[in-house]
């Protein structure tokens, strides 16, 4: 022991050190772990307020207990501003939001009538958040979601990002991020996809609201009932970092057909007569899929054809005879011809309403501009030059899919 | 006399100094300039860095015992000497606070959301005070043993994003012209430039077999992975690739699922804590060594304590101003001016390696007579 002092004291480096730890102690001894000084919140709602703002935020607050749901709660906060309203919840917390582990993003569809940067133009700034927050929207106020999302937690541990990240799988959406829809939106394009949650009314029919007693304060919230997440699948459209439209069935359809990250898809087709059934709605489901974009242009007309080989599988017969099948064989898993033209006309119907919906609607879903600017510049800015409105280049662009069906057993 | 630093040390101190500014702010200051062709710019920085790193290796094998400072004072002259090491200080000195900066915007940012200042340049205050002394064979064989930690650490900052790079944000190529890709060039160029670190290295390499062919092999991975990475940076990013201030931290928590966050990213910001502190100490050693043949010392322990005292005086008042700093080494003036040193130092050690060799086969012809007999051997 005396020897390794003795080697220590002869080097440099250990006086170094030694200083720096006394001069370092003094300082550091008293600093309050980062629990007491900080409010971790994981999900944040934006509701518009007459003033202003309304954030609701659900935050976690380690606390002794086996329940789960014992350790969130939700505190809201009001202001002109979203610094405002975020001051305001750490005036009436005594605690500074911590955004580093704030996963989602909910606005109401009010909120979204106006340009949503006003809304972002905080989160996108401020070092604390990540880009990587989703953004969500919800038809009715913000604040229910937030607490159906609580409410969820306490049963499965779910939270609003695993229902995103499994609608990314069936949908076209993709990485709904902050980072995302400022890209989409100083982009030509300016359109991009956000998932639209409702809240369903409980059991005992109370939607949770609030349970505001004189006696608290307007910076905490205890909510002891709320409602239920329901998704239906819906999307909704921003054009311009502002509300637009909902995304129609057919839409949805060919969007999640020609998208190359979706791993889901249900293909249904109806009265079905061949050899195995009659009558009967037969589904079919995804099982694997390659899309490849191919950008095009025929007689000074841009023209997208997507290639989509897919494989599918039966998945379910509903027969309108009571399951009258036209033989035994039909218990079998199978493709029929006549199923095989189905499928093959239905994603062609659906095609035509989505091209039409586009063009009328001018959403540039597929960020067309940006991909035939950068891989047929020249014959795209010639395109351009012709039209007498730039901003309406959808007009005359064409998207046609190539389905190459095959049957997996 | 400073003790010889190996082949392969010195490929390493290559590498690691050539990967340090170029992975933090570079990427996002050169979408600013290029746009979307800011890979360009790197593609072509990189191969000429190269170009000229093959031009300086080729003369210092040819005199692996003269240092560039001696070789100047012997064929040229002393003032002439010192005027080129001043500005050779002035030049490292220069990336060296950009690389403090760095690295504290780095810490703020990636690691420590509240920093205290006074703490900060107080440990990064001792740190120097020992690096700067050493030589730069303990830094060779520092990065000999941490090599693949850190390469492997640095490695994952292309793969974590592969899955969200999109082709359509690489293209069109040259969408608006030319002049964009030149600007970029002109205006990053003080962050490339990497081959001078071999100007101070000079005369203290032990040259292996095959020697240039390991330099160069080691000079052209790091470049390619650079170039990878702007591609993939680009790539990913796209339009606001411009806002991505820190490049290395934003790619690898560039991840929409937060349960993969925390897996593997940590490793690259550890890594990259490591690299800038090592990039700091090469620079710090460099400035050592020019002040040293300066001022004429015979060990470093002065002249590393005027570096150290210049550094914290510099430091101190351009705390938190990495934008200003990083804003004057990117105008066209001072661009052009270190480029123009860059090259005039390469243009130098042509002219001084002709002038020695001129000078070694005049003493080799009066060697062969008497002291005083002007004939060669041949004459007789």
């Amino acid at each position: 022991m005396l020897n390794t002092l003795k080697k220590l004291s002869r080097n440099k480096i250990f006086y170094c050190m030694m200083f720096l730890i006394v001069i370092m102690f003094p300082h550091t001894i008293y600093m309050q772990s980062d629990n007491n000084t900080k409010l971790v919140v994981t999900t944040i709602g934006i509701d518009k307020d007459e003033d202003g703002y309304n954030i609701t935020s659900l935050a976690v607050i380690p606390k002794v207990s086996s329940d789960v749901n014992a350790n969130l709660e939700i505190f809201e906060g009001k202001g002109k501003t979203i610094s405002e309203a975020l001051t305001n919840i750490a005036l009436n917390t005594g605690k500074e939001v911590g955004l580093a582990h704030c996963d989602c993003i909910i606005l109401s569809l009010d909120v979204m009538q106006e340009n949503v940067t006003q809304v972002l133009d905080y989160f996108i700034r401020t070092s604390n958040l990540t880009t990587n927050a989703t953004i969500l929207a919800t038809d009715l106020e913000a604040k229910k979601l937030v607490e159906a999302s609580k409410s969820s937690n306490n049963l499965r541990d779910l939270t609003l990002k695993d229902i995103v990240i499994y609608q990314e799988r069936t949908s076209i959406l993709e990485n709904t991020t902050i980072e995302r829809f400022y890209r989409a939106y100083f982009g030509k394009s300016g359109t991009f996809f956000v998932p639209i949650l409702e809240v369903e009314e409980d059991s005992q029919g109370s939607t949770g609201d609030g349970g505001d007693s004189p006696d608290q304060s307007e910076g905490s919230d205890q909510q002891s009932n709320s409602g239920k997440i329901k998704n239906n699948g819906d999307i909704i459209i921003l054009k311009n970092g502002k509300f637009d439209r909902y995304l129609e069935d057919d839409e949805k359809f060919i969007y999640n057909l020609i998208s190359p990250s979706s791993d889901f898809m249900n293909i249904q087709i109806k009265n079905i007569n061949d050899e195995y059934v009659n009558n009967s709605l037969e589904i079919y489901q995804q099982v694997s899929k390659v899309s490849l974009p191919i950008y095009t242009f025929e007689n000074g007309k841009p023209t997208v054809t997507y290639e989509v080989w897919i494989n599918i599988m039966m998945e379910e017969i509903v027969s309108a005879n009571n399951f009258a099948f036209a033989s035994i064989d039909s218990l079998q898993n199978y493709l029929s011809d006549t199923a095989e033209k189905e499928i093959l006309k239905v994603i062609d119907q659906k095609r035509k309403n989505t091209v039409e919906l586009m063009q009328t609607s001018n959403n540039d879903i597929l960020n067309l501009y940006k991909k035939f600017n950068a891989y047929k510049h020249k014959d795209w800015q010639e395109y351009l030059k012709k039209l007498s409105n730039p901003d309406k280049y959808l007009q005359d662009v064409d998207i046609r899919i190539n389905t190459h069906l095959s049957y997996v057993i | 006399m400073e003790k010889t630093i190996s082949t392969n040390q010195t490929s390493l101190i290559l590498i690691i100094f050539t990967v340090s500014l170029k992975l933090s702010v570079l990427p996002a200051i050169t979408c600013d300039f290029a746009n979307n062709d800011a890979y360009i710019v790197a593609l072509i920085a990189c191969i000429i860095d190269f170009l000229l790193t093959i031009a300086i290796i080729v003369i210092m094998q040819k005199i692996p015992q003269k240092n560039f400072f001696e070789l100047t004072k012997e064929t040229l002259s002393k003032p002439v000497a010192i005027i080129v090491y001043i500005f050779l200080f002035v030049y490292f000195f220069l990336k060296l606070l950009i690389a403090l900066l760095e690295l504290h915007d780095y810490y703020i940012v990636t690691l420590f959301e509240h920093l205290n200042p006074f703490f900060f340049i107080l440990a990064l205050g001792f740190f120097m005070l020992y690096i700067f002394n050493c030589q730069f064979r303990a830094i060779g064989r520092m990065i000999e043993i941490c090599f693949w930690p850190l390469a492997i650490g640095i490695a994952f900052t292309l793969l974590y994003p592969i899955a969200e790079v999109q082709l359509v944000n690489l293209f069109p190529m040259f969408e608006n012209g030319a002049y964009p890709i030149y600007n970029g060039l002109i205006r990053t160029s003080f962050a490339y430039g990497d081959f001078m670190i071999l100007f101070v290295l000079m005369g203290n390499i032990k040259y292996s077999k095959h020697a240039t062919k390991k330099i160069l092999l080691y000079m052209s991975t790091i470049l390619g992975f650079i170039f990878n990475f702007y591609v993939i940076f680009v790539g990913t990013f796209g339009d606001t690739a411009v806002n991505q201030s820190l490049a290395l931290s934003a790619l690898p928590l560039h991840n929409p699922y937060p349960t993969a966050i925390g897996r593997l990213e940590w490793l690259t910001i550890i890594m990259w804590t490591a690299i800038l502190l090592i990039q700091i100490s090469i620079l710090g050693i460099s400035c050592t060594s020019c002040l040293k043949q300066i001022l004429g010392f015979r060990d470093k322990k002065i002249p590393s304590f005027v570096t150290i005292a210049i550094v914290l005086a510099l430091y101190v008042p351009t705390y938190l101003k990495l934008e200003p700093i990083v804003k004057f080494a990117t105008e066209n003036a001072f661009s052009y001016t270190a480029k123009g040193f860059e090259i005039l130092c390469i243009v130098l050690l042509y002219i001084e390696y002709f002038l020695y060799k001129k000078k070694s086969m005049g003493a080799k012809d009066f060697k062969v007579g008497k002291k005083d007999v002007k004939y060669s051997k041949k004459t007789i």
